[in-house]
C-alpha cells in the first residue's frame, strides 16, 4: 500500500528548524546539494549524512518519516544504481551516486516537512530573484513549484484509492501473475484523471475565495530573521567556500 | 435590498437532462433556508450554479451582482459555500494560512491580517488549532476550520452542500447553534441543502424540490406537516412530527410537539 | 465456517487504534457494527477486508469472498462508464447479461450502462457503487456509511435490497452506520465498538434498547428506545421496545382502551 503521505507534505511540530526563515532554509538546501555534488570522499558523504541526521533530530520530526520518504523512491534508487552500474562497471563507483542521491532526498525532505507550501512558495521566490534580472517568470515558476510539491500527496492518494477499489472488486484471485503485474499498471490512467480533476476542484476552490494568478497578493506571514538563521546559513556558506577552496588549490 | 438572492428564468442542462426549466426562487436576505427533496432533484446542481461551476440561461442574481467574468471578484466576495467534504476545500497545510488565504487575496497588510486570524480564532476557540495541519483535524474540527475560513471571507451568502452529513450528533449541534448565533449578529442568509432534520427545523423557510420545480415551500411546520406530499416524494419527515401526526390520528395528542419529554406528558391528559 | 478475528491490535507508529479484537461473524444475518467516531470502526473493516494488515492477531477467511462498498462512491470508481465499471469485477468479460441483472437488482435500468458514473446524482452513484460490487458475487457485503446523503426512498429501497441478498441470496451483510435509527429498523446482530475496543455484541433488541449501555458508550439510543422508556417512566408502564412504531403506537393504544 502506498502509505506515503509524507512526501511533500508538511508535518508539524514545535522545533527551531520549523521557524526558520524559509529563504534561508531554501538558501542553506542549495548549498548542500552543492556540497553533496562537489566532494568526491566517502568519509566527508558520511560526515554530512551525520549532519543531515542531526538536523533531522532538531526538526523534532520522527526519523521513520525521513526513512518513509526515502524508502518510497526505492525503486529510482534502484534504476539509478543499475545505471551507474551499467555506465561504470565497477560496485564502488555506484556507492556515490546512490548515497549522493539519498543525501539529497533526506536534505529536501527536511525542507518540505518543516515548511509549509506557502512559506515554501515565498522562499523560493525569493531565491530566485536574482533570476528576474533576466526577465525569467520568478513568481509562476515558484508557484508552479510549490504546487508541484502540494499534489504529489494527493497524487498518491489518488493512487491508493484506486489500487483500493481495484482490490476490492476481486478480480485477481483468478488471474495469472503475468495479467497481474499488467494491471498494476491500470491504476495510472484512473490515477491521472483523477488528480486532474481534483486539481480542477482545487483551483475552482481557490478562484470562488477570490484567488487571482494575475494580482498581486500580499503575504502576512512574514518570518523575521533571526539568530539561528544567520548562523545556519554561515556554517553552510562556509562549508560550501571551503570545499570550492580545497578544489581549486 | 432585502430580496439577497434572485433566481429568474434559469434553464439548465446537464447530460442530456433538463434539470431546470424557467425556474424562479428569491430568498430574503438574513432567512435560514432548506432546501429538501428526493435525489436527483436537482438541490446540489442549484448550489453549484449559484456557485458559477456550470455556465447556464437565465439570471442568478446575489445581492445584485450577476457572474460574468469582469466582475467575478464582486460576485465570490458575496458568497461562500462550506462543503460536504472539507478535504476538498483546504488549498493550505496549516489551519492559519487557511483563514489567512482570502484576505491575502484581498491585499490586506500582513498586520491586520494578523489580527484578523487570532480574533476568528478566539472567536470559536480553535486558537490551539492554528499552527496544526487542517487535513490531520477531525470532521468537526475541519468544520470549525471551514467556518473560520468563512468568517474571513465575510459574505452576504452562505451556501451549505449537505455539510453536515458527517459530523458527530454533538458536533452537529454546536456548529448549528454557532451559525446561527454568526447569521444574527452579521445579518448573513443562509442556504442550505440537506437531507439532516435537525438542520431544516432550525430553518425558518423550507423550499421543496422536485425535479427541479418547487413542490412546497413555506414554514417548517406547516411544510412539514404536508405528510402525503413529502412521503411521495420520499423526504423524510422529522420522527417527532411524523409521531405527533400519528397520535394525533389516534386522539391521543393535539398539537405537533417538537420536544419528547413535554410530548410525553402531554399524552393522555 | 465464517470470518473470524482472534486478538487483533492495530496501531499507526504509537497511536493505538484497535485493541484486543476478539470477532466471529454472524454468517447469513444482517450484522451492524456501531461505535462513536474514533472507536475505531473504520480501521476494523479495513482488517476484515483484507486493505490493513494488524498489527498482531489473526484474521481467518476461510475462503469466503468480502465485498466492500466504499463510504464515498466516487473513491469506488475509477472507469468512465458504468458499464466499464461493471465489467471490470466479472470473470467472463462477455456476459453482458450478468450487467444489465445486477444493474436491475439494484433498481438502474440499461440505460445507465453508458452513462460516467461520476457524473451520476449521489444516490445513483451508490446504486451503482453496490452494482460493482455484487457483480463480484461475494459472499459477504460491508457497507461502509450507506445511508449518508440518501432520501426516505433511497434508504428504504435499500434496506429491502438488503434483505433479499441476506434472505435470497444467502450472503451475509455489515452494515457500519452512525445512523442508528436506520439500524434499529431491520438488523439482526449489533457489534459495538468503543474506544478501541469490542465492548457488546448481541441481538439487535438487546443491545440497542439497553439505555444505560449506549448512554454509557455515547451512542445515541434509537428514537423509538428512547421514547418507548420515557413512556415507561413517566407512566409507570411496561411497554415492550419494538423496531416499528406502528407496532408501538398499537401497544399504546390497547393501553389507553
Amino acid at each position: 500500500m502506498l502509505n506515503n503521505i509524507t512526501i511533500g507534505r508538511y508535518y508539524y511540530k514545535k522545533s527551531l528548524i520549523h521557524q526558520m526563515n524559509p529563504f534561508i532554509k531554501v538558501f542553506c538546501t542549495f548549498c548542500y546539494v552543492l556540497i553533496v555534488v562537489l566532494f568526491r570522499d566517502l568519509i566527508f558523504l558520511l560526515l554530512l549524512l551525520l549532519f543531515v541526521v542531526l538536523l533531522a533530530l532538531m526538526s523534532r520530526i520522527p526519523l521513520s518519516v525521513y526513512f518513509q520518504a526515502i524508502w518510497s523512491l526505492k525503486y529510482f534508487i534502484v534504476i539509478l544504481a543499475l545505471l551507474s552500474f551499467l555506465v561504470q562497471a565497477s560496485l564502488l563507483d555506484v556507492i556515490f551516486p546512490v548515497f549522493r542521491f539519498i543525501l539529497i532526498i533526506f536534505y529536501s525532505s527536511l525542507l518540505t516537512l518543516t515548511t509549509s507550501p506557502n512559506q515554501l512558495a515565498k522562499g523560493l521566490e525569493i531565491f530566485m530573484r536574482p533570476l528576474l534580472f533576466f526577465k525569467v517568470p520568478v513568481k509562476q515558476i515558484s508557484l508552479s513549484l510549490v504546487h508541484a510539491i502540494r499534489f504529489i500527496p494527493v497524487v498518491l492518494e489518488m493512487a491508493n484509492n484506486v489500487i483500493k477499489a481495484q482490490k476490492s472488486r476481486y478480480i485477481n484471485e483468478y488471474l495469472k501473475w503475468q495479467k497481474r503485474i499488467q494491471n498494476t499498471f491500470h491504476i495510472v490512467q484512473p490515477t491521472f484523471i483523477k488528480s486532474f480533476e481534483k486539481a480542477g476542484t482545487i483551483s475552482n476552490s481557490m478562484m470562488q475565495r477570490l484567488y487571482n494568478l494575475n494580482q498581486s497578493r500580499t503575504f502576512y506571514d512574514v518570518v523575521k530573521i533571526k539568530f539561528y538563521d544567520i548562523y545556519m546559513l554561515v556554517v553552510h556558506v562556509t562549508i560550501l567556500v571551503a570545499i570550492i577552496y580545497r578544489m581549486v588549490i | 435590498m432585502n430580496e439577497i438572492v434572485k433566481i429568474k428564468n434559469l434553464l439548465f442542462a446537464y447530460q442530456k437532462n433538463q434539470v431546470f426549466d424557467k425556474f424562479n426562487l428569491t430568498i430574503k436576505r438574513g432567512s435560514w433556508t432548506a432546501i429538501v427533496g428526493p435525489n436527483g432533484a436537482g438541490k446540489s446542481t442549484l448550489l453549484k450554479l449559484l456557485m458559477g461551476e456550470f455556465s447556464y440561461d437565465g439570471t442568478i442574481l446575489v445581492d445584485e451582482q450577476i457572474l460574468v467574468p469582469k466582475t467575478q471578484q464582486e460576485y465570490f466576495k458575496k458568497i461562500y459555500l462550506l462543503p460536504e467534504n472539507p478535504d476538498d476545500k483546504f488549498i493550505s497545510e496549516t489551519v492559519k494560512e487557511e483563514i489567512a488565504f482570502v484576505l491575502e487575496n484581498k491585499r490586506k497588510p500582513p498586520k491586520e491580517i494578523n489580527e484578523k486570524v487570532i480574533a476568528i480564532a478566539k472567536e470559536l476557540k480553535i486558537e490551539h488549532l492554528l499552527d496544526k495541519s487542517p487535513y490531520q483535524l477531525s470532521g468537526g474540527e475541519k468544520q470549525i476550520v471551514c467556518i473560520a475560513a468563512m468568517l474571513a471571507h465575510d459574505p452576504e451568502v452562505v451556501l451549505m452542500d449537505e455539510t453536515l452529513n458527517r459530523i458527530d450528533f454533538s458536533q452537529k449541534e454546536n456548529i448549528l447553534i454557532l451559525l446561527d448565533n454568526l447569521r444574527k449578529k452579521r445579518n448573513i442568509t443562509i442556504i442550505t441543502v440537506t437531507h439532516n432534520l435537525e438542520e431544516i427545523v432550525k430553518s425558518d423557510h423550507i423550499v421543496v424540490l422536485d425535479y427541479g420545480k418547487i413542490v412546497l415551500r413555506g414554514e417548517p411546520y406547516k411544510v412539514l406537516s404536508e405528510e402525503k406530499i413529502l412521503n411521495q416524494l420520499g423526504v423524510e419527515i422529522p420522527f417527532m412530527i411524523s409521531l405527533s401526526l400519528k397520535l394525533r390520528y389516534y386522539n391521543l395528542l393535539d398539537e405537533i410537539e417538537l420536544d419528547m419529554d413535554k410530548m410525553v406528558r402531554k399524552i393522555w391528559v | 465456517m465464517g470470518v473470524k478475528l482472534t486478538n487483533i491490535n492495530a496501531a499507526y507508529g504509537n497511536n493505538v487504534v484497535l485493541e484486543n479484537i476478539n470477532l466471529e461473524l454472524q454468517m447469513g444475518k444482517i450484522n451492524a457494527l456501531i461505535g462513536p467516531c474514533g472507536s475505531g470502526k473504520t480501521t476494523l473493516v479495513e482488517i476484515i477486508t483484507m486493505f490493513q494488515k494488524p498489527t498482531s492477531g489473526k484474521v481467518e477467511l476461510n475462503d469466503k469472498r468480502i465485498g466492500f462498498v466504499f463510504e464515498f462512491p466516487d473513491q469506488q470508481f475509477f472507469k468512465q462508464s458504468v458499464f466499464a465499471e461493471l465489467q471490470y469485477g466479472l470473470k467472463d468479460k462477455k456476459n453482458v447479461k450478468r450487467i444489465s441483472d445486477v444493474l436491475k437488482m439494484v433498481g438502474l435500468d440499461d440505460s445507465f450502462l453508458e452513462k460516467n458514473p461520476h457524473h451520476l446524482s449521489n444516490g445513483e452513484k451508490r446504486k451503482v457503487a453496490i452494482a460493482a460490487i455484487l457483480i463480484t458475487n461475494p459472499d459477504i457485503i460491508i457497507f461502509d456509511e450507506p445511508t449518508v446523503g440518501l432520501d426516505r426512498n433511497s434508504k428504504n429501497n435499500l434496506i429491502r435490497l438488503m434483505k433479499i441478498l441476506q434472505q435470497k441470496n444467502k450472503k451475509t451483510i455489515v452494515v457500519v452506520s452512525q445512523d442508528i435509527d436506520f439500524v434499529y429498523d431491520f438488523v439482526d446482530y449489533v457489534y459495538l465498538l468503543y474506544d478501541k475496543k469490542l465492548v457488546a455484541e448481541g441481538p439487535k433488541l438487546k443491545i440497542l434498547s439497553n439505555y444505560q449501555k449506549l448512554k454509557k458508550y455515547q451512542i445515541i439510543p434509537p428514537k423509538l428506545v428512547a421514547l418507548t422508556n420515557k413512556i415507561n417512566n413517566e407512566k409507570n408502564l411496561k411497554l415492550k421496545y419494538r423496531d416499528n412504531i406502528n407496532d408501538l403506537l398499537k401497544d399504546m393504544y390497547r393501553y389507553v382502551k
